[in-house]
């Protein structure tokens, strides 16, 4: 009992100190998880730990995979298996990305997906907002939307660059649906027709 | 929009005791410089965006604004924004009811006002969803190019697999009643794994028809691969038909462009060369293929290098672009430093040739440097703007922008 005990406390000692860097575990509330959501949900420390309390949480005892983690898997998984889950048991469970992994705003930028690095990302991520949305809405609001769909401001371009004044009649005979993407018809007859 | 507004908030009262989150954004943009005709102008923009969510997505509630001002030059170019819309959970994880509102006051290309009404009804353990929806959009300065009213009816119905690599599957059926016409449209949409073996590879399918023209206006094929982590390679086939707004197409701008149907063929590449840089192409064809030659072939061609990290972003892009409209070359570099926190420095540099099939040759310039600092939520950038082009040899422009973005938990 005592080596479990000691094992538990190293085993603890060091996954802190291993997840302190991400800031993530200091931010953990473990009593509210077991008042709240483990009771509603009736976990018991298996669900995530490799050992189990005895039923007068006196002791605890331990699976063999105690010997590698007190976790049963890596933390990310841990937080994610009611976090990032489309699990309806797990309706309740915050899945806003920011309350975890960002202490402001600014820091959410650490966690933006590969996907959105890529070049295109700006042509094809119309398809992901239409199948997955749900999933857009862990990290952005309808107001990231209306950013680039909904707004006009010259003040500092966003979606166009300044020289697209002086270019934008090559692009728009050749790719008219690049165009018609955000404007009508009625945005070309305006200047256009000069009304 | 008072009786909404009512609504609104007792739907929040009523649910405030849910837990949620609260998330705000603000942008505050002020300039100098001058206009095209070399006179000081001073226009200011101003946009804010607010959003509450429950936990269990019970409740969300969104609303947008913005305001843009030029007090030097009255009226075109002034326009305002309002968005409110709120959805809710009538029955758990059953029925969803939205409702909402959009003013968009854009006076430089018409004001619309729309209204719309959904209903959401969940099947099969959310694995698939009916719904229905009623919209009307008004045009506030009502002009020969649009109509008046326009009614927007219509049902939809959606379905996902479960599994690692789902399939989704999406369609739509509309009707659209205006003052002078009335059109119904069919929208189809597939999506998901096409051979596990293959490169991990995937496809789409993405149609819209006009039931009342018997006309498809929109086809899109495409296929992805994923040979590695590292590379993923696009493959899309469109086929498209510009749709008139009321069935009409004024001249003199529509005379110059083609009409006809357009097919393309796009390849994108992305390549994660090194964790934080990606090396990316893309090419496309298009042809008008039932037009004359000379209306009929573009082409378009971009290469992107994105580098990223947390004191450097760098992203640089060179692009050639053709169509019967001219010929177009150029660069645009992007560079923003961090490496001094809080202050941020980003600065871009777009040069671009173009040659006109009007016979207008040019090299236009424009080039920025912000200077920022972040304070917990808050950015506050300050910097210039040069461009030179073939209608203003010296166009400098000063720009002071404050960016809040915060959320608070409630009820926690």
């Amino acid at each position: 009992m005592i080596k479990i005990i000691l094992l538990i406390i190293f085993t603890s000692l060091f996954s802190n100190m291993a997840f302190a860097g991400t800031g993530i575990i200091n931010r953990f509330n473990h009593e509210a998880h077991e008042k709240g959501a483990f009771k509603n949900l009736d976990f018991s420390c298996s669900q995530c730990h490799n050992f189990e309390m005895s039923s007068n949480n006196k002791s605890a005892k331990a699976t063999n995979e105690l010997t590698n983690s007190t976790f049963k898997t890596d933390l990310k998984n841990t937080c994610h298996q009611c976090h990032n889950t489309e699990d309806l048991r797990f309706k309740a469970a915050p899945k806003e990305c920011i309350l975890c992994h960002a202490k402001t705003p600014e820091n959410t930028k650490e966690i933006k997906p590969l996907s959105h690095q890529n070049a295109e990302w700006k042509m094809t991520h119309s398809l992901n907002a239409r199948t997955e949305g749900s999933s857009c809405l862990n990290c952005h609001i309808q107001a990231d939307c209306l950013k680039c769909h909904l707004r006009r401001n010259d003040i500092q371009m966003q979606n166009h660059s300044r020289n697209f004044r002086f270019t934008h009649s090559v692009e728009a005979r050749a790719q008219p649906h690049r165009c018609d993407a955000c404007h009508t018809q009625n945005y070309c007859v305006k200047c256009h027709i000069g009304k | 929009m008072k009786c909404f507004l009512l609504i609104s908030l007792l739907i929040i009262s009523y649910k405030s005791q849910a837990s949620g989150i609260f998330r705000m954004q603000s942008e505050t943009m002020f300039s100098l410089r001058n206009d095209y005709q070399q006179k000081l102008e001073a226009p200011m923009y101003e946009y804010f965006g607010a959003n509450y969510q429950t936990f269990n997505h019970s409740l969300t509630f969104d609303s947008s604004f913005s305001a843009y001002a030029n007090p030097n030059k009255a009226g075109d170019n002034s326009f305002e924004l309002y968005l409110l819309n709120a959805s809710y959970e009538v029955i758990p994880e059953k029925l969803i009811i939205e409702a909402g509102r959009t003013a968009d006051f854009a006076k430089s290309v018409g004001s619309l006002l729309s209204d719309q009404v959904s209903l959401k009804y969940y099947l099969w353990e959310k694995q698939g969803s009916i719904g229905a929806y009623y919209g009307i959009e008004r045009d506030l300065n009502s002009d020969v190019t649009k109509k008046e009213n326009d009614t927007q009816v219509g049902g939809r119905f959606d379905y996902h697999t479960l599994g690692t690599r789902p399939y989704y599957f999406e369609s739509k059926l509309q009707k659209e009643i205006g003052d002078k016409y009335s059109q119904d449209f069919a929208t189809l949409g597939l999506h998901g794994p096409l051979l596990t073996n293959l490169w991990g590879s995937e496809f789409l399918f993405s149609g819209e028809h006009n039931i009342t023209q018997v006309q498809t206006r929109r086809l899109e094929l495409g296929v992805d691969f994923y040979p590695s982590m590292k590379f993923a390679n696009r493959w899309r086939f469109l086929s498209y038909k510009s749709r008139p707004l009321v069935g009409e197409e004024h001249d003199p701008i529509f005379s110059v462009i083609s009409r006809g149907r357009l097919y393309e063929i796009t390849s994108l590449i992305d390549y994660l060369l090194l964790p934080n840089l990606t090396f990316s192409v893309s090419l496309s064809f298009n042809d008008y293929l039932l037009q004359e030659t000379k209306r009929a072939q573009g082409y378009r061609t971009e290469v992107n290098l994105n580098y990223s990290n947390s004191d450097l972003k760098l992203s640089d892009k060179v692009y050639y672009f053709q169509s019967y409209g001219g010929k177009i070359y150029g660069s645009r570099l992007i560079v923003t430093l961090v490496t001094f926190a809080p202050y941020e420095l980003s600065g871009s540099a777009d040069v671009t040739y173009y040659t006109k099939i009007t016979s207008a040759k040019a090299t236009a310039v424009s080039t920025d440097l912000l200077l920022g600092k972040v304070v917990n939520d808050f950015k506050w950038q300050v910097g210039s703007e040069f461009n030179t082009n073939n209608i203003l040899n010296y166009d400098f422009r000063f720009l002071t922008k404050l960016t809040y973005t915060g959320w608070r938990v409630i009820n926690d």
